[in-house]
């Protein structure tokens, strides 16, 4: 034997093991060029936005609002929130509120923009599915949107703060960030300009034939929640225009259904709910948190003094004999199946377009039109018809304040109503918090940037005061 | 002078060094085994010395000048001269360069059948055998093994196990197993008494020859092969041992009377109502009467009985040899045992001189029922007994008193584990195949190639079920059963391909080899479970009512490729040089970052060998140095390229989603350590032989987690963030006290010392776990802890030294400071071997000085009456609380809810002196005439005790101390027989 042929074969070995060995598919997991190389993977990947969106609503959106302002009696067990509640939070305080929704929030914000940027190539490489990839890139863009809203009003000022809402904001993430890139607060006027635009891109990318159930975002959904960011905007007309836009697209939910829209797990047929976050195999800390049997937060006397006898919105402010408790999160046609017993947040619904439209045409000295809006609300509440309803003009805006209580209360809306008309927080004086009243304007309007970011990120200012 | 040198078979004996005893003179024999040699002058006589690797060293004394042929005999077991060496080389020890211990089975024959890892507790110089945690949980206790200490805070600081060149798995990088809910150690399916010998390799000059994984240090393990030209033998060994726990090393805790006093007074200092106690008399329960000691429900004796043959023959084109054996184990923890059934082949053929083609193929069998007891059997209170009151039905629940619902609550008595023993299942069962082939074709003189392919598979199935008679086994009440099925596989492909040249000319040898390796892990799990079975007889879920949604399989898979190269010099065998070069390539990292290149330089100077040194007492001079540096890949397989995750998990309404995983982080690359070694090695004939190292181990781009802006990532990422420092020094003596015809006394001592420091974090930042921290300056098991200041002797109430060093009596976290270290200062062993006439004594002595341990016990069960009804405390509490106003105590006033004395604090802190007589073995060998007589080759009767004592400082009767702490369960003292027959 020569040494030639030996000198072949081994290199005959060393050529059949190529690099090709090293690759290797992961289960489960793939890179993430290599995820999106499939047309297929697109669908996919919004879902798994949705399943993030929803803790941000479950965990944090659906109590915080309500508790920090003055809708909600907290169990004086209750660990979780007691710091909120107190308004005695840290920036250190990572394991709670104010870390994960940071947390929570940019995560999906990083997932809609893998998205939207691996999509112009997928429309390329897939021309017969464009419609495909519109529709999803167009919901990436309304919930890249949603986010930035939702952490705008928890760690900056109202937009109407400073005369130019040049005060701080939070960090607008555009792009899939590099790991070196550091990045730093916006402020307010810029994040909700973006806010705007991805709304406005949303609408265009929509293919003309998307009209999804209420469970996805949609363009009713991206319209009605530009009418909710014009009117934190006090953009009156802006707001007006927009809202008249959704109202004429939809129609409320009936009087019959209404309880149902909330204590069903089904949706009812004429659902009002422009954006809902569907709850199956989904968290339900919202749930054990208004739970009646051992609820942690209960409506307080603010919210409940409200109603009058014949208003349906009353009964969802009780059940049975466990007195006051909030039913928006608890369905009622519970099966033992674990897996059945969920709840579908409320993100924006019809009702609320009819108050945002209220609110815009009374600026803009429209007030019988703005009480019509309210009455229409009434009406169905009470079971009456509009006509038999009054209310003065004068009192327009006070009237407009109430009902958003009345028919959003715990939607997450109360404490950021509040920072927009820079109103004082007064709590019930039957309230355990320490906290009784908060003069506006005040640093505990916001919560602090989380220890994390501000350590990881030398270019995050720090919120004053709430980060001393 | 002239003449041939064969081998036992007549074959002659290529390259046998042939030289004057004394001097220098020395010529190699040929191909044909022929040798001739200048003789020095006539008339005086002098010694010829015949030396060849892996042959017995003969000398022939030379009267006149003449033809002497000799034949040479193989070393009949690896002899402690010829060290293994990577990819199946072998070194005499006096060519080594680098650091290899070797232990060969003659150390190994009489030490515990179990597994093969602790059998090297204490003989090793620089390794360390711990279990990875001191508190009970597992009956199968993880081991952690180190070799020369912590080279990395986030991958795995395990060795790599090689077993006859093939790579073993051992689970993941904290010996965990994957896929099954508790971990049975891959290195007890093998049996030990097949091991040749085990060598740990330590030094750059060792371990970069296997690049990405040395850096751990890398242990080699050589099963035994037969001989060519040997006759027919058998081998066959039966040991049977008893097991008891040793008491002595158990934690303390208070009897029923104690507790009942510390308990009441906790309570009322607590501010409580004595009418409101929980424990107070009432017909389902007798608190007052009950007195029951838990471990003594639990533990018990456990027996040890082991069964060997082996056979083993060679021709003179062929050697093989067969073993089977059978171990069975019942453990203390009653109910937990183990058996395995191992069978083991190893052939090799010789067609022709040139080539040489090996099989081997081995199987085990094991079936582990496992009672994995948890902290229990200390904490449960001896207030409550095992059992109703009618003595013999399993007690479900104990009433209690509810002062919040002013009635009697019945209490779900989990920590109740006799009916758990004696009702659930949890049982593994294990299939091992490992088969290797190769072949090594010297295709002209001095060069030949070989390839070496192997396969390890084990596949594990895991039985739990949940009696419908246990809490477990119920759900609301209802009695429903429940089971889970857990499967994995694990394989474990090698395959390495080496060409090697070697060639000597003068008084200059070269000895070089390169090649390939390929290697892939693929791990493969499933699980399913279920509840609702009608009886307790029918656990398959075919038969229950409901499966379980939660079910899933999934694959695991990490494949390296490497190339190598290694080269050794020596000149005259005075001076060796030598030099590795490995790449690496790792399906673990990025495509930016796959390959990683690792070298080392070594050399080495017997001194002893020049021609000015002339000693007849000093046998080996030698010093060695080397240099270089390995890797460590053992990291999750997707940290590099970014991941897009899709499942279950991500789902909405239903639908399967996918989410962003990891961010891609292409850069991160390969944790390397550059090591530095240096040693020297002196022997003295029939004296001693010494051994010293010193090294300096850095390791840089430690791998670890840390956080990023959240706008980036929503968790921490891997990143390349800071280095770490080991260094040490290790001795290893061993001295011929006596060596007498019938009498002798070997000592073997070792002792190691290693200093581990983080030099360099991430941006300096300090990272605190609790009680440990990584801080910069400071060792990887550093402690921070609130330093105690005692007790106030006026109330009772405990104090501590706050970060400044002042006292305080307010308990804040941030007052802990970095401090004293887990590693010792001194380890290591002593084994003493006497024999006289056919008898022989082997005592193996392990010893700790220095270091600290944070007891989990004790910060667990000293709790100063904190939530003492809701379990039982230690001893201490009883006797050392503080009572009375003026008493200086030991411990503060108890108080059912003081919280902040034992939180964090060095008050815990033990020092791991210890000193543990591991093993003692007393053997009779039969006289020859006798075995003779009965057609024997030999025959032995053993007596062996295993953990036969250990001692602490400050060891008491009464109170716990170090040996009461350090590990979760009792010592297990074993004492057996065995007998070894030769035919």
């Amino acid at each position: 034997m020569d040494m030639k042929k030996t000198l072949i074969i081994i290199a005959a070995l060393l050529s059949l093991s190529s690099c090709h060995f090293l690759e290797i598919e992961k289960v489960g997991k793939s890179d993430i060029e290599t995820y999106f190389s499939e047309i297929t993977s697109l669908e996919p990947a919004i879902y798994g936005v949705y399943s993030l969106v929803q803790p941000v609503y479950d965990k944090y959106m659906n109590m915080y609002p309500s508790l920090a302002a003055d809708e909600i009696d907290l169990s004086a067990t209750s660990t979780t929130w007691a710091y909120y509640y107190n308004f005695m939070r840290t920036s250190s305080d990572e394991a709670s509120m104010l870390g994960y929704l940071w947390k929570y929030g940019y995560n999906v914000i990083n997932n809609c923009n893998q998205i939207i940027e691996h999509a112009p190539k997928l429309r390329e490489d897939y021309p017969h599915d464009a419609d495909l990839v519109d529709r999803v890139v167009g919901q990436a863009y309304f919930v890249r949107a949603l986010m930035h809203f939702e952490l705008v009003r928890c760690y900056g000022q109202n937009y109407t703060f400073t005369s130019d809402a040049s005060h701080l904001g939070v960090p607008i993430v555009d792009h899939v960030l590099g790991l070196t890139e550091k990045i730093s607060r916006n402020s307010v006027s810029a994040v909700y300009k973006h806010i705007v635009s991805d709304l406005r891109t949303s609408l265009e990318k929509y293919p003309a034939s998307y009209n999804p159930s209420q469970y996805f975002a949609s363009p009713i959904a991206s319209k009605a929640l530009l009418a909710r960011v014009y009117l934190y905007m006090e953009k009156w007309q802006e707001a007006y225009d927009m809202a008249a836009e959704v109202m004429a697209a939809k129609t409320l939910t009936s009087r019959a259904n209404y309880v149902d829209m909330f204590c069903k797990t089904a949706s009812v047929s004429d659902d009002e709910g422009l954006f809902r976050l569907n709850g199956y195999k989904q968290g339900r800390s919202s749930r054990s948190f208004y739970y009646y049997e051992s609820p942690e937060g209960r409506p307080s006397e603010k919210v409940t003094s409200l109603y009058t006898a014949d208003d349906i919105r009353a009964s969802l402010m009780t059940y049975g004999t466990y007195g006051k408790v909030c039913m928006k999160f608890c369905t009622t046609d519970e099966t033992t199946q674990d897996e059945m017993k969920y709840y579908n947040a409320t993100v924006i619904r019809l009702s609320e377009v009819y108050l945002i439209h209220a609110e815009a045409a009374a600026h803009l000295g429209k007030n019988s039109e703005a009480l019509d809006d309210v009455k229409a609300l009434e009406a169905r509440a009470r079971g009456v018809d509009a006509s038999e309803i009054s209310f003065s003009e004068s009192d327009v805006l006070k009237v407009i304040a109430e009902e958003r209580i009345k028919e959003l209360c715990f939607e997450g809306h109360r404490f950021f109503d509040l920072s927009r008309r820079h109103e004082d927080i007064e709590r019930p004086s039957t309230t355990s918090s320490t906290v009784k009243h908060i003069t506006y304007p005040d640093w505990r309007y916001v919560l602090p940037i989380p220890q994390v970011e501000l350590s990881a990120n030398e270019n995050i200012t720090p919120n004053p005061t709430s980060n001393e | 002078m002239s003449g041939v040198v064969t081998d036992e078979s007549g074959e002659p004996l290529i390259g046998v060094f042939v030289f004057q005893k004394g001097t220098k003179n020395g010529v190699s024999t040929d191909l044909d085994g022929k040798y001739s040699f200048a003789a020095p002058k006539e008339g005086s006589s002098y010694v010829l010395v015949f030396q060849y690797l892996g042959m017995k060293t003969e000398e022939v004394t030379v009267e006149k000048a003449g033809e002497i042929n000799v034949t040479l005999q193989n070393e009949n077991s690896l002899a402690e001269a010829v060290i293994v060496g990577a990819y199946g080389t072998k070194q005499s020890r006096e060519d080594l360069v680098g650091s290899a211990f070797q232990v060969n089975s003659d150390a190994l024959k009489d030490k515990p059948k179990t597994r093969m890892d602790t059998l090297l507790d204490g003989l090793v110089p620089g390794m360390t055998i711990e279990s990875n945690t001191d508190a009970a949980g597992s009956t199968r206790t993880r081991f952690e093994t180190r070799v020369r200490g912590d080279a990395s805070l986030s991958a795995s600081n395990e060795p790599l196990w090689i077993i006859d060149g093939v790579i073993q798995y051992t689970g993941d990088k904290n010996n965990q197993m994957p896929g099954m809910s508790y971990t049975v150690s891959p290195l007890s399916y093998l049996d030990p008494s097949d091991i040749e010998s085990i060598t740990v390799l330590k030094d750059a000059d060792q371990v970069s020859i296997y690049g990405a994984n040395g850096a751990n240090g890398v242990i080699l393990v050589t099963t035994k092969s037969g001989g060519y030209n040997t006759p027919l033998r058998v081998n066959a060994s039966v040991r049977f041992g008893v097991a008891a726990p040793d008491y002595t090393t158990m934690f303390k805790m208070m009897n029923a009377e104690q507790y009942m006093v510390v308990a009441k007074e906790a309570w009322t200092n607590a501010g409580y109502d004595m009418k409101d106690f929980p424990l107070q008399d009432n017909d389902y329960n007798s608190y007052s009467t009950t007195s029951t000691d838990w471990a003594r429900e639990y533990l018990g004796l456990g027996t040890d009985l082991y069964a060997q043959i082996g056979v083993s023959s060679g021709t003179k084109k062929a050697s093989n040899t067969t073993s089977a054996s059978y171990y069975r184990n019942t453990n203390v923890v009653q109910s937990d045992n183990s058996q395995r059934f191992t069978v083991r082949m190893k052939q090799t053929f010789k067609p022709v001189d040139q080539l040489t083609i090996g099989v081997g193929l081995s199987g085990s069998y094991n079936i582990n029922n496992l009672f994995p007891l948890g902290k229990q059997y200390l904490s449960t209170l001896p207030v409550f007994s095992p059992y109703e009151n009618d003595g013999y039905t399993y007690r479900l629940y104990n009433r209690l008193w509810d002062a919040e619902k002013g009635d009697w609550v019945m209490k779900k008595f989990y920590d109740n584990e006799v009916p758990t023993r004696e009702l659930n299942d949890n049982r593994q069962t294990t299939g091992v195949t490992k088969f290797n082939a190769n072949f090594d074709w010297e295709i002209i003189k001095g060069l030949s190639v070989s390839s070496t392919v192997g396969v390890d598979y084990q596949s594990s199935h895991e039985d739990i079920y949940y009696s419908r008679e246990t809490l477990d086994g119920q759900s609301d009440g209802q009695k429903v059963g429940s089971s889970s099925k857990k499967d994995a596989s694990y394989l474990s492909f090698t395959n390495s391909n080496l060409v090697k040249y070697r060639h000597s000319f003068g008084d200059h040898s070269l000895d070089v080899y390169g090649g390939l390796e390929l290697h892939a892990q693929s791990n493969k799990y499933s699980y399913i479970s279920g509840s609702g079975f009608t009886n307790d007889h029918i656990k398959e879920l075919e038969y229950a009512s409901t499966i379980s949604s939660y079910s899933y399989t999934n694959v695991n898979q990490s494949r390296s490729m490497s190339y190598f190269l290694r080269g050794q010099y020596s000149y005259d065998h005075r001076y060796y040089f030598s030099a590795n070069f490995r790449r690496d390539g790792s399906s673990v990292f990025g495509k930016y970052s796959r390959w990683g290149t690792f070298w080392s330089f070594g050399t080495s100077w017997n001194i002893h060998k020049e021609h000015w040194f002339d000693s007849n007492r000093i046998t080996m001079l030698k010093v060695k140095a080397s240099f270089g540096s390995a890797g460590n890949s053992r990291i999750d397989g997707s940290v590099a390229s970014g991941t897009y995750q899709y499942g279950d998990s991500n789902s909405y309404m239903g639908v399967s989603g996918a989410v962003l995983g990891t961010m891609p982080n292409p850069g991160l690359s390969w944790e390397t350590t550059l090591q530095f070694n240096i040693g020297a090695r002196i022997e003295l004939k029939n004296i001693l032989a010494f051994e010293a190292e010193y090294y300096n181990y850095n390791t840089s781009d430690l791998l670890s987690k840390v956080y990023v802006s959240r706008t980036i990532s929503d968790d921490r990422l891997y990143a390349n963030v800071g280095c770490i420092r080991n260094q040490g020094v290790e001795f290893n003596l061993t001295t011929y006290n006596i060596h007498r015809k019938d009498f002798s006394w070997t000592t073997t001592f070792n002792a190691s010392h290693n200093d581990n420091k983080i030099t360099k974090l991430y941006n300096g930042v300090t990272t605190s776990f609790g009680s440990t921290v990584w801080k910069e300056g400071y060792s990887t098991n550093c402690y921070c802890l609130i330093r105690w200041a005692g007790v106030d002797p006026s109330d009772g109430s405990p104090m501590w030294y706050d970060a400044d060093g002042n006292l305080t009596k307010t308990y804040s976290y941030d007052n802990r400071v970095a401090g004293r270290t887990s590693t010792p200062f001194f380890f290591g062993g002593m084994v003493n071997d006497l024999r006289w006439k056919n008898f022989s004594l082997s005592i193996q002595l392990n010893y700790n000085i220095g270091g600290w341990a944070y007891a989990s016990y004790a910060h667990n069960y000293m709790a100063d009456g904190y939530d003492i009804t809701g379990g039982n405390q230690a001893v201490e509490v009883y006797y050392y609380r503080w009572t009375t106003p003026g008493q200086s105590a030991l411990f503060p006033k108890v108080m059912q809810t003081s919280q902040h004395s034992t939180l964090y604090t060095d008050r815990f802190l033990y020092n791991k002196t210890n000193f543990n007589i591991k093993n003692l073995t007393f053997t009779y060998s039969m006289p020859e005439n006798v075995v003779k007589a009965i057609k024997m080759r030999s025959m032995d009767l053993s007596f062996v005790c295993d953990n036969v004592y250990l001692f602490t400082p400050g060891m008491s009767r009464k109170f716990n101390s170090y040996k009461t702490v350090m590990n979760g369960y009792p010592v297990t003292r074993t004492f057996s027989l065995s007998i070894n027959i030769g035919i």
